[in-house]
């Protein structure tokens, strides 16, 4: 093994003396490359069109049939001089940049595959053979890579006795460590360039294959322009990214854009010209991470529009850095119009400029109108293709119950449920086995919260009410203590008149038997819900890819619903109505002489059988200890 | 549009600056076919932060998604990213290998030894070009000028005048620091432009520390090398330490890249953006190249891994070429590119070179600091980040411990969130961790501030997380309120649509002329507790250009009391100021505490650390306040001590316990699971750290070493040394020179023995200046573990000395000490006390014009009118 340690830090100073006087500089070692170095690649289309920006090839996801994009592969391997290597014979790997071949090898006779012809100037011309292959979602500018990756058995050489002298030196110089191989020559040739069209957000969402599975283009960059009958609009904004639809298909038309923090001047119904960032999983959707985009009329997105994870930097809007002095200073008019990198999207559909006014309008789109899901065409049918049709998208649902029973399963408070702990088996009780109960924490630190459709019982989520609609599901609770009840107001305020008082629809109390916080609250049901649809599968996210085989059954998939605005709940009055006087007249009645039948609603707490068996376990000194037998007055 | 901005002026100041002229190379390419295609491989790193050895920690999704495995713990490790290169860099035809900056600070590597054995580390590896990161200036200028000094690649900070405003310059950095390098990489010319970080350079003046640096602009500088190098090289890469956003500006707005490679955010970017550079045609018009932007990540978690492949420009982009003579075959442009990050982990081999380089270090590191030694036990994982915005579990466990510490007690305390480095992970808390999380030398302050004082500060971090996302940059105890992030985006945007930029310090001109210049005052501009809007002046009279108008940017801001049961328990409750409501605290668990509405008369006492106690973030105004002083506790020990005060893990399971069990476990505590898992964990951890100190002997060590030993004796002088340290032996042979390089920074008692017995001649027989042994401390290490191991033997500090048998040793203590850390450590958890709720910009601007059809409904009042007509005039 070779040993340089210990004279390179010996010979440190000395060197760096040396070094730095020249430094900057190149040193002058010169390359001895033996062997391949490159490979000459032609790749002929069967449509005999490369494409180009301006005009580009139409992307298939498809390797065979009608669409499927059929290119014959020549190439023959050169030295770094550029002469043909005929003495190479071996097996390169294929592949498409981006995209995907179907064969992902080819095989080198002589240094060549296909027929070449040596011209007068030194160079080879292709006439003819060649391997056939075809290319699947490639899109944009797209090259066919040719590469020598394989390492060589070295063969022994025999002395005339037939003992093993030693082995036959590496064409390129480079054996393995062990001695038994020569490492591969990475001589690389590139294709010509084919352009094909840009991705639209269904290129990315549908996976012909796999209609429910991960995006086709997966790891792969992004990168999404509005075209003429691809208008895009952003849809909705949320607390880590936004949501992005694509007006011109009906369905797999629409993505989120994960941007880690709220992202800055972006507003529903924004025209977007063009968005881009790496495709990714997470938990079953498909996202564009670490984003950039330009929306019609602004300027393009900046660093704190994506920091990802804000380390140092203390800038602050409209900060400069002065490039005399180093300090930072209010920005100057001339600074502020050079950042106004105002984004022009209107080129793309009109020939003509238009007026300061028109592009103005011209920046903002009317909303798609919301999908309507329903029971018996969503819960209740086996989904999973439906639903990630439907991803991201704008949908609606009519007539749904919320949580009435709330439990904080986190009772170390580090805003984490510990899976195989008493908190998980709490959450578990809570989030499986009960149809109208929401894990306490995961309401606080998500603002997520669980919803059933009346009818069919088909389970909902709904994600961040509070801070796009202001509606807090647990708001105005009673401050009541299991331990200690206050029978003189229950929870209820005196008004002002000193005489009549208000009570509140939740009210909260310590369980005796678990110390956990509980909240319950009045039965509240929606008329309809609007907002985007996000699919959650807990298993589902890292290495562990959302294969249909992942997809064991419906119920694992949540789905959850993010409003865009507070029109986007919309109650069923009259019900709540009701629902509020039984639960008041329940919480009343209770105290004085059990149950009434009216206040039987979804609560247990409210039900006789289990007040009676809470009062015997809990007594309460002068409380009645059953429920009186009453009918409804 | 985009613009290309050029400058000439700047230009010629630059080009003798930098010495260019003496840097002009002729292109070799006779010997390569441009022609039939180039591939190159960069190998990427950067953001090292010190992180030369292995470390645990929880991975994210993230990290999952680019294929790491939690299994495959732990993570990092240079000498196992350098067996990475290696194979990579060995098969690669054309190569180079770049690094992003900031690898100094983030580990006690660092603290001991100030970035010395990272620039070994780097030089080993062979890295070819490094750009100056922010926090390469953490142990000043000085101490970057002499660590780079020993640098064996090529060190870039193009955007840096190493001149202070006066023209003086501190230190030749500039011998140091170069603005670009030409990479010869087999035969292909790369030029490597560098840009050092300006983001914190500009904080960094609010500190302690004043560089003397000159930053220029990123745009013409970047834009200004290139035009002076494109014709010498084949192709034309950059290496940052700017942040996402910087690099993708400066790619959109220069003309001439072909990579970059960036830092300063710690993230991975797989695959690369691709964006498109300010190139435009003949008539002007918009005409881009892609570039690709590659980051990859951070604490040496990755090995950024770019190929890339290249053909003449004129091959590229032939339209540009039509009717024109002047082209030329070395004028490379990238055609394709692909990015691998290769994760760095456990079944990755170290490669032995490098672990023998780092093995001094690493075993002295472990005597000196006692690294191994558990301070506390960590059932769960405490993160340093909140979700939804909200302060973190970790931060709320510092910023309580740092107002509940003796000689601060404050009645309540922030830490700024970007300070605490990492998350402190389920498992076993060691000293080395405690770096982790604070790796930098604060302290704790303490000041006094008026109610209005803290509402400005609560008001600042609210305006400032606004431009992060609405994440709280502050983490708080003992207070708690809301970030309406709502009403500080609203004012940034109602005053731009005026015209004028907010500057926060000029808010109160800011906040007069939106409150009186709108057609419609404002909603967020608040009258004065007397309900007043105008500020009459010493008159009485009211003077317009006088009036205060408030606007707040933190609401609802209260102070946690003592504990109460009803409202009534709470002193000031009878008007309102103070109200009785759960809370979560990281010591006591949930309870009900009184919660006391701040009054701006009021003064409460502040506890902070010492670098936002000098404006550090952009708290500019603590920075001016006399009531201040720095308690001189460091923030380590401020953590140490409220892992100490925690409960113990057999407390923990009394609390969990119901009521009728808790004598049971209090009786047998092998019935707690808490303590159970400490056990576990400790023996598994000890077991680790076992393997990992004593991975080689001494003896190794000079095995590794004898046959480059000065004498060229070789192995012989390694005879014996099962006993004795490398060191002792080294000084016996009189190897003078060879041990003073392995060990002068680390032992000055050594240091000055061994320039006696060697009669201070080093290897080439020239005389050892005395004074080098002036720079480390005087009680050596070395020294006072010698002692104790004369009076005690098996004393563990000792124990890296007699490696052969202290492995078994260390195994052996390991699984019979465990359960007793158990019993005597704290267990560590945390709490979201002090909860902060963002009020987060929403969609309601555009709601009315969206929303076709729909109402919204506030149920309140109706159902009490609902309640009312049913005959309930009271709840029951």
């Amino acid at each position: 093994m070779k040993k340089h340690m210990t004279p390179k830090n010996l010979a440190l100073l000395a060197c760096l003396t040396i070094a730095l006087a020249g430094s900057g500089c190149t040193d002058k070692e010169t390359s001895h490359f033996e062997g391949v170095h490159s490979f000459i690649v032609t790749a002929i289309p069967d449509s005999g069109q490369y494409g180009t920006v301006d005009s580009p090839l139409a992307t298939t996801n498809m390797f065979v049939g009608k669409d499927a994009f059929g290119v014959t592969l020549a190439a023959y391997a050169v030295d770094i001089e550029g002469n043909l290597v005929s003495d190479f014979n071996g097996t390169v790997e294929l592949s498409s940049e981006p995209g995907e071949l179907d064969k992902t090898q080819m095989t080198f006779t002589n240094g060549m595959v296909g027929n070449w012809v040596l011209g007068a100037n030194g160079k080879y011309t292709y006439n003819g053979g060649g391997e056939r292959v075809t290319l699947r979602y490639a899109f944009g500018a797209t090259r066919i890579w040719v590469e020598d990756t394989q390492r060589t058995e070295r063969t022994d050489i025999l002395g005339p006795d037939g003992t093993v002298l030693g082995k036959t030196t590496c064409l390129n110089n480079k054996a393995t460590e062990d001695g038994l191989y020569c490492e591969p020559s990475l001589a690389t040739g590139v294709s010509e360039e084919f352009v094909f069209q840009p991705q639209t957000i269904r290129m990315i969402q549908y996976n012909p294959e796999h209609p429910a599975a991960q995006s086709p283009l997966n790891k792969q960059y992004g990168q999404i322009k509005a075209m003429k009958g691809h208008d895009l609009v952003v849809t909705n904004v949320v607390s880590t990214g936004f949501y992005v639809t694509d007006l011109g298909d009906d369905d797999y038309n629409s993505i989120f854009i994960f941007t880690f923090s709220q992202p800055g001047r972006v507003e529903i119904g924004d025209r977007i010209c063009e968005v881009s960032g790496g495709i990714a999983e997470f938990t079953g959707m498909t996202q564009l991470q670490f984003p950039s985009w330009g929306i019609q009329n602004k300027e393009q997105s900046t660093a704190q529009d994506i920091d990802p994870a804000p380390e140092d930097g203390d800038q602050g809007v409209g900060s400069c850095i002065d490039p005399l002095t180093g300090q930072t200073r209010p920005c100057t008019q001339e600074e502020l119009e050079a950042m106004d990198a105002i984004v022009d999207c209107s080129d793309v559909y009109y020939d003509y400029e238009l007026t300061k006014e028109e592009k103005k309008a011209f920046a903002k789109i009317d909303s798609p109108e919301p999908k309507a899901i329903t029971s018996s065409n969503f819960f209740k049918l086996n989904n999973i293709n439906a639903q990630e049709a439907l991803e991201s998208s704008v949908v609606t649902v009519q007539d749904i119950r919320l949580s009435t029973e709330f439990i904080d399963c986190d009772d170390n408070g580090n805003l984490k449920i510990e899976t195989g702990t008493a908190e998980a088996e709490c959450r578990n009780t809570c989030t499986r086995s009960n149809t109208s109960c929401t894990e306490l924490s995961s309401l606080t630190s998500y603002d997520q919260w669980r919803a059933w459709t009346i009818e069919g019982n088909g389970e909902l989520s709904v994600a961040s009410s509070s801070l796009i609609s202001g509606f807090d599901i647990t708001q105005d609770r009673w401050k009541y203590n299991g331990y200690q009840p206050n029978w003189e107001n229950n929870g209820c305020y005196r008004n002002s008149d000193n005489v009549t008082m208000t009570c509140d629809s939740c009210y909260e109390w310590k369980d005796p038997t678990s110390g956990r916080r509980m909240i319950r609250c009045a039965e509240r049901r929606l008329k309809r819900l609007t907002g985007n649809l996000k699919q959650v599968l807990p298993g589902c996210s890292g290495t562990t890819f959302c294969d249909a085989a992942n997809f064991k059954t419906e119920s694992m998939v949540m789905k959850v619903i993010e409003p865009r605005f507070t029109s986007d709940l919309v109650f069923d009055e009259a019900y709540n109505i009701q629902a509020e006087i039984a639960f008041q007249e329940c919480r009343a009645d209770t105290q004085t002489n059990g149950c009434l039948d009216a206040c039987k609603i979804s609560s247990a707490w409210c039900s006789c059988d289990a007040f009676a068996q809470y009062r015997k376990e809990y007594p309460v000194p002068g409380a009645p200890t059953a429920c009186a037998s009453r009918v409804t007055p | 549009m985009l613009k290309t901005r050029k400058k000439a002026g700047l230009l010629a100041v630059l080009w003798l600056a930098s010495g260019l002229a003496a840097c002009t190379t002729e292109i070799e390419t006779d010997d390569i076919d441009f022609e039939s295609g180039i591939r190159l491989t960069v190998i990427h790193t950067g953001d090292i932060h010190s992180r030369l050895l292995p470390y645990d920690m929880d991975l994210m999704a993230t990290d999952e998604r680019i294929g790491m495995v939690q299994a495959n713990e732990p993570f990092g490790g240079i000498a196992r990213a350098a067996t990475i290169i290696r194979k990579i860099r060995s098969q690669a035809q054309h190569s180079l290998h770049v690094d992003s900056g900031d690898v100094f600070q983030g580990a006690p590597i660092f603290n001991e030894y100030n970035g010395e054995p990272e620039i070994f580390a780097l030089n080993y590896i062979g890295l070819d070009a490094f750009v100056i990161g922010n926090h390469e200036f953490d142990h000043g200028v000085q101490n970057l000028y002499d660590k780079l000094s020993k640098a064996q690649f090529t060190i870039l900070a193009a955007n840096y005048q190493w001149k202070n405003s006066q023209g003086n310059e501190f230190l030749p950095l500039e011998d140091v620091a170069r603005p670009y390098t030409v990479v010869n990489a087999n035969g292909v010319k790369v030029a490597v432009i560098g840009m050092a970080n300006y983001s914190s350079m500009s904080s960094s003046t609010y500190g302690d520390n004043n560089l003397g640096i000159t930053v220029l602009e990123n745009i013409q500088v970047v834009q200004s090398y290139i035009d002076a190098l494109k014709n010498d090289v084949n192709i034309m890469t950059m290496v940052t330490h700017l942040g996402l956003g910087e690099d993708e500006d400066v790619i959109r707005k220069t003309d001439g890249l072909d990579i970059v490679f960036g830092g300063h955010l710690h993230v991975v970017l797989n695959p690369p953006k691709i964006i498109a550079d300010g190139h435009v045609d003949a008539d002007g018009n918009p005409d881009p190249k892609m570039v690709p932007l590659v980051h990859s990540g951070a604490f040496m978690k990755y090995v950024g891994h770019f190929d890339s492949t290249f053909l003449p420009d004129y091959m590229v982009r032939p339209e540009l070429y039509e009717g024109k003579t002047d082209k030329h075959e070395w004028d490379l442009t990238l055609t394709s590119h692909k990015y691998t990050p290769h994760p760095v982990d456990s079944t990755i081999a170290d490669d032995a070179e490098l672990t023998l380089l780092l093995a001094p270090y690493e075993m002295e590191l472990a005597r000196r600091l006692n690294l191994r030694y558990i301070v506390g036990y960590a059932p769960h994982t405490l993160k340093r980040f909140g979700t939804g915005g909200n302060d973190s579990p970790l931060g709320n466990f510092l910023a309580d411990a740092m107002v509940l510490r003796q000689r601060v007690e404050a009645d309540f305390g922030a830490t700024n969130s970007l300070g605490i480095r990492t998350d402190i992970i389920q498992g076993p808390v060691t000293n080395d961790q405690l770096y982790n999380v604070f790796p930098f030398p604060n302290s704790v302050s303490s000041m006094t501030l008026s109610g209005s004082e803290v509402w400005s500060l609560l008001d600042y971090n609210s305006y400032r997380s606004m431009n992060r996302g609405c994440s709280s940059q502050l983490q708080v105890s003992g207070v708690r309120y809301s970030l309406d992030c709502h009403t500080a985006k609203k004012v940034v945007d109602d005053y731009l649509e005026m015209g004028f930029l907010f500057e926060y310090q000029y808010r109160a001109d800011a906040f007069r002329r939106l409150c009186t210049q709108s057609s419609e005052m404002p909603s967020y501009c608040l009258p004065d507790e007397n309900g007043h809007y105008e500020y009459p002046n010493v008159r009485g009279q009211s003077d317009p250009d006088k009036n205060v108008y408030y606007v707040h940017f933190a609401k609802d801001i209260k102070f946690v009391r003592g504990s109460c049961e009803t409202d009534a328990d709470c002193a000031y409750s009878e008007n309102g100021v103070s109200s009785c409501e759960w809370i979560t605290d990281t010591h006591l668990g949930k309870y009900k505490a009184c919660l006391e509405k701040l009054q701006p008369e009021w003064f409460y006492k502040f506890a902070t650390n010492n670098y936002m106690a000098h404006g550090g973030s952009g708290f500019t105004s603590l920075k001016y306040n006399t009531t201040q002083s720095d308690t001189g506790v460091a923030l380590r020990e401020v953590l140490l001590d409220g892992i100490e005060k925690s409960k113990s893990c057999l407390e923990i399971c009394v609390d969990e316990a119901a009521d009728s069990e808790k004598d049971a476990v209090r009786a047998n505590p092998g019935k707690c699971t808490t303590l159970k898992n400490c056990k576990e964990d400790t023996t598994e951890f000890e077991t680790r750290w076992c393997k990992q100190l004593y991975k080689y002997s001494e003896q190794e060590v000079c095995l590794a070493n004898a046959d480059v030993s000065l004498d060229g004796t070789g192995a012989t002088r390694c005879v014996g040394l099962d006993k004795k340290s490398a060191y002792e032996t080294c000084l016996a042979e009189q190897y003078g020179a060879y041990c003073l390089d392995k060990f002068y920074t680390r032992d000055i008692e050594a240091c000055r023995i061994m320039a006696n017995i060697s009669g201070t001649v080093d290897a080439s027989g020239n005389p050892v200046p005395a004074g080098l042994c002036n720079e480390t401390e005087v009680d050596s290490a070395y020294s006072r573990c010698v002692d104790s191991y004369l009076t005690d033997p098996v004393y563990v500090g000792c124990a890296g000395l007699d490696a052969a048998s202290e492995y078994d040793k260390c195994l052996d203590q390991a699984a019979h000490t465990a359960e007793s850390i158990c019993m005597e450590v704290s267990c560590f958890l945390a709490s979201t006390d002090g909860r902060q709720n963002p009020i987060k910009p929403h969609n309601e601007s555009l709601e009315g014009q969206i929303s076709s059809g729909t109402t919204s409904y506030n149920n309140g009042p109706a159902i009490m009118e609902a309640l009312q007509a049913a005959g309930y005039d009271a709840c029951y």
